[in-house]
């Protein structure tokens, strides 16, 4: 090793506990780089799930479908169809703590031989006969926590109620959400679907492909919704064909959304943390002047002293973002891992992005030469004399109009006043510490109210219903439900109305919208506020609906993704072919994210060819009781089940709780976000009190010489480290309303929703504690270490 | 009973693997109102056996008492309120507080000892900025002041809790000959009206003026 190179190494050890916080500043600041890592992880993560279930490139749901060997051979050799893999759904109810539940139930005719969209198990053995895998979903999700050996009463269409033995836990990426909604999912065997429903059949066709070019998938969905028609008893879809391109999963567009955020907030924070870094290589260089001058005298050009201090920042900017690279490893990691057992249920792999990991390193390094670079050159312009002359910094005040201002505080302790002065001696320190601090507040206040706002949203989307269940029926062949059997279900005890509905997907471009038909002046939305007073156009006459006029209203998030207007016509892709619509109104509903279409119920059963058939019922309670509408949803389903039909209903109470509880994980999330940034933040101020606490080590001795006692010390230095946090708060007040401003336009632009205004004082008073607390428990060790030192030593630092 | 009685003090430093002995057992007796140089030449153990009287640094063995306190039994913050009531320092760089004026410098002491009120505080503080030459200083922060005019805030500084005892570790090393003549005057004006000082210095000038002088050589009195 060269002289020069052990120079600079030992630079860095002689100053250990300055050169410690530097690389720690250093470090955090390119930690919030790796947040950038997120997305590509959890896409990763997915992907790697998607591969593992040979995730299908199309499904298609179908009522029932008894199919022999010979025309799943022929699904199979279909053209472009690579594999394919039949299950078949069946809704039952399960009592859970005494309460009747929906539960899934997916039969799976050869857990050995699943081609497509294939079900893991995780633990314990194949269930057989009437047996059940519990999915993993189910206990994560806290639906119902169950293990090999337990058994399930489930109550099938029919009404006859059967046991089934739990032998393992199974787990599949598409019917694991479904717990996510409050849904019991179990894997079972075709002959438990057979016991329960007393039908045989599929209802799920799953099918890769071998070409997964958009025309080609739709090209197959004809081909195999013909051969279908052609060769079983099928008539249509039940619905639209699920249609995946390579790599796609359910949220990954506003997961990146959110992610892209974060890390824009992150980058902000190393963009604050270049003010520290660049004012804490400047205190290194500065107080090496008389070094500096001593190496010339010596016979050191300007070149040799440049590549040897160069060296020393280049060695702090490397372990810096070595150790950075490092955290942001972990952090993004960590938050992956959470958002995917969040909302996927299954535990991601430990995984690395490298690429990212690689710009941490060069952007740490760089970073830190950068910042040295303008200290470095002003030294190296001090002639030989100078240098030699000089004491390192000069302790210079009141030479500026803020220091003046500052002097003009008075009535305070003079302790506090020395404090509140001192945070004026190295200014670019200050402004980075209290830009630091604004930025936290902000972070700290735009999540707060982030988080509050989109629970608001989700709130807001149910306000809008003014049914208490909405049950989905499915079709029962031999006796189609209908529009007239709204009275059946008004009839049972503790029903107010019930108004029919026909409820699909349809694709418009390539982005799949619910359609809902509804009767004229329904009662199950609140249209008129949604409607009628923000939105624009009108609802349909009754002669349109009367008519089956091919008119619709539909969101404004889906007006303004698609770029439709009022009396635009648009192209809907549904179960039966392509349609065109003309748009009547823009509603501002949050329902659906705003992404929906809703279409008389005549026009939706004329298009869907369900002739007077309807699959689904609002229906309003005598009582907002939450009791009295659980029992009420008890009569109908059994009601309804008595009748033939296997009913699925959907409670608005406890959907809206679960949509406000879906909505949480996001806010957890931003939660964690902010944490990340105010834990850089309160370090980032931990290292300004150290290097304030250094820098005036000579200092705290002569305040010793003269009297000082611990507590006097203590305060001179908490003052100012409470001073700059308070300046820091006040400047992240309005950077907070700035700040959730910009997730608002972020929203707006990305997911076309409008979030509520929002800056609740609560938080501002909250951000305030933080801060205040904060900066007391960080400068705690700093202090000691200010208070320990003994006069003597601290006269002698140099 | 002497003003400060020291007693086999005894002082080492470790500096890596050696350990470095600068008071070597030393007996030293200071009465009330003398005026002490303490001289040696470098790394004699002049300032560490300064740091001992002002209890700014701990003795490894021996005794110190002043005015009957045995200091070196003292814990740090009893010692730091002593010091501030029995003892004033003077440095050689004055170490004056650069955000505060001359003014609030010397009011600083007292603020540490809560003497009186602030007003009182502060018109103290304005006489002892008076007596030093200083009166029309007093709103001057030290960067506006020069090298002369800083040390007499120092000494002000020193002098305003009224301590038993003067200490100047090498006061005047920093300033030109014609104000370290003033400054020796200072001194020897402060002695006369019954002030203890004692000094540090290289200067062999500044040691032949004080009426003692007390010689260190490798740790050890050679001179008392």
């Amino acid at each position: 090793m060269s002289a020069l190179l052990k120079k600079s190494w030992k630079d860095l050890s002689r100053r250990r506990a300055r050169t410690i916080f530097t690389i720690i500043t250093v470090a955090l600041g390119v930690m919030g780089i790796g947040l950038f890592a997120i997305t590509p992880l959890a896409d990763r993560a997915v992907q790697a799930e998607l591969k593992a279930e040979k995730m299908h490139n199309i499904g298609v749901r179908v009522t029932d479908v008894p199919l022999t060997a010979k025309q799943l051979k022929g699904l199979e050799s279909l053209d472009n169809v690579d594999q394919m893999s039949p299950q078949a759904e069946l809704l039952v109810t399960i009592e859970i703590g005494g309460r009747r539940e929906r539960a899934l139930l997916v039969g799976i005719p050869d857990y050995a031989d699943q081609a497509v969209d294939v079900v893991r198990i995780t633990s314990g053995e194949v269930p057989r006969g009437m047996q059940v895998l519990t999915d993993q979903g189910n206990a994560a999700n806290a639906v119902i926590s169950l293990s090999a050996g337990d058994d399930i009463t489930v109550q099938g269409p029919t009404g006859t109620t059967n046991r089934l033995l739990v032998t393992g836990v199974g787990k599949n990426f598409i019917h694991s959400g479904a717990t996510r909604g409050g849904v019991a999912v179990f894997y079972t065997s075709l002959d438990a679907i057979e016991q329960v429903s007393g039908r045989t059949g599929f209802t799920n066709l799953n099918f890769t492909l071998k070409d997964t070019d958009p025309a080609a998938m739709a090209r197959s969905v004809e081909v195999i919704r013909d051969y279908l028609v052609a060769n079983t008893s099928v008539v249509a879809f039940d619905n639209l064909a699920d249609v995946r391109p390579e790599g796609f999963w359910e949220g990954r567009e506003i997961f990146s959304q959110i992610m892209s955020f974060m890390a824009i907030l992150a980058f902000m924070i190393l963009f604050v943390s270049l003010f520290l870094i660049a004012n804490t290589m400047n205190t290194i260089v500065s107080e090496q002047t008389r070094e500096i001058a001593m190496m010339k005298a010596i016979g050191a050009t300007r070149g040799t002293v440049f590549r040897s201090f160069l060296t020393t920042s280049a060695l702090i900017g490397f372990i810096g973002a070595g150790i950075g690279a490092g955290l942001g490893i972990l952090v993004a990691s960590l938050v992956e891992r959470t958002f995917m057992k969040q909302s996927f249920g299954f535990d991601a792999a430990f995984d690395v992005h490298w690429p990212t990991v690689g710009i941490s390193l060069a952007v740490g390094v760089a970073v830190v030469v950068l910042a040295s670079l303008p200290a470095l050159f002003r030294t190296l312009r001090v002639s030989v004399v100078e240098g030699l002359e000089s004491h390192g910094i000069s302790a210079d005040f009141g030479h500026t109009f803020l220091d003046r201002s500052l002097m003009g505080i008075h009535g305070i302790p003079r302790v506090v006043q020395m404090g509140i002065r001192n945070a004026s001696r190295r200014k670019g320190r200050s402004i980075s510490t209290i830009l630091q601090v604004a930025f936290a507040v902000g972070v700290v206040i735009t999540m707060l109210n982030g988080g509050d706002g989109l629970i608001d949203m989700t709130v807001r989307a149910y306000d809008v219903h003014t049914w208490d269940l909405r049950t989905t029926v499915a079709d029962n062949p031999t006796d189609p439900m209908s529009v007239a059997k709204a009275a059946l279900i008004e009839g049972i005890d503790g029903v107010k109305s019930a108004e029919p509905v026909y409820g699909s997907v349809a694709k418009i471009n390539d982005r799949t919208v619910p359609l809902y038909g509804y009767v004229q002046d329904t009662q199950a939305l609140a249209f008129d506020t949604t409607l009628l007073e923000n939105g624009q156009g009108r609802w349909w006459t009754p002669e349109e609906a009367q008519a089956a006029k091919r008119v619709v209203v539909i969101g404004d998030a889906l007006s303004r993704f698609e770029n439709i207007g009022l009396d635009d016509t648009i192209e809907l892709m549904t179960a039966t072919g392509a349609h065109q619509f003309e748009v009547i109104g823009i509603d501002t509903a949050f329902t659906e994210n705003g992404q929906f279409v809703y279409a008389p119920l005549e026009t939706v059963q004329a298009v869907l060819q369900k002739g007077d058939g309807v699959n689904g019922f609002f229906i309003q309670t005598d009582s907002r009781d939450h009791q009295m509408i659980d029992a009420t949803s008890r009569r109908v389903s059994d009601e309804l089940e008595a009748l033939g039909y296997r009913a699925d209903i959907t409670v608005n109470y406890v959907a809206a709780e679960q949509n406000v509880a879906q909505n949480a994980t996001i806010v957890s999330m931003f939660l964690m976000v902010s944490f990340i940034v105010v834990l850089i933040v309160l370090i980032g101020l931990m290292s300004t009190l150290v290097m304030n606490i250094l820098d005036r080590t000579t200092e705290i001795g002569m305040l010793r010489c003269i009297g000082a006692q611990s507590k006097d010390v203590r305060r001179v230095f908490s003052s100012e480290g409470l001073f700059l946090a308070f300046l820091g708060w006040m400047v992240g007040l309005p950077l907070g309303y700035v700040v959730y401003r910009i997730m608002v336009a972020a929203m707006a632009i990305g997911m076309k929703l409008t979030m509520p205004d929002k800056y609740a004082l609560i938080y501002v008073g909250w951000s305030l504690v933080f801060a205040m607390v904060g900066t007391l428990i960080v400068i705690f060790f700093p202090l000691r270490r200010a208070t320990n030192m003994k006069p003597g030593d601290a006269i002698r630092y140099e | 009973m002497s003003l400060i009685q020291i007693r086999d003090l005894k002082k080492s430093y470790k500096m890596g693997k050696l350990e470095f002995e600068a008071l070597k057992g030393v007996d030293l007796d200071i009465e009330e109102g003398q005026l002490v140089a303490i001289v040696g030449p470098s790394g004699s153990g002049k300032s560490t056996m300064l740091n001992m009287i002002t209890g700014i640094d701990r003795p490894t063995g021996g005794s110190v008492t002043i005015a009957g306190d045995r200091i070196d039994q003292m814990k740090e913050d009893k010692l730091a309120a002593w010091r501030g009531a029995n003892v004033g320092i003077v440095f050689q760089f004055f170490q004056l507080f650069p955000t505060l004026t001359a003014l609030e410098n010397v009011m600083l002491p007292m603020d540490f000892l809560r003497r009186g009120s602030v007003a009182e505080r502060k018109v103290r503080a304005r006489e002892r900025l008076e007596l030093v030459g200083l009166g029309d200083k007093v709103d001057n922060l030290p960067s506006e002041l020069s090298g002369g005019q800083q040390q007499r805030v120092a000494i002000a500084r020193a002098l305003v809790n009224e301590p038993k005892v003067l200490i100047g570790d090498e006061p005047t090393g920093n300033l030109d000959s014609k104000t370290e003549a003033a400054m020796f005057e200072l001194f020897d004006e402060l002695n006369k009206q019954g002030k203890t000082v004692i000094y540090v210095t290289h200067s062999p000038a500044l040691a032949a003026k004080a009426r003692h002088k007390v010689e260190l050589v490798d740790g050890q009195l050679v001179q008392a």
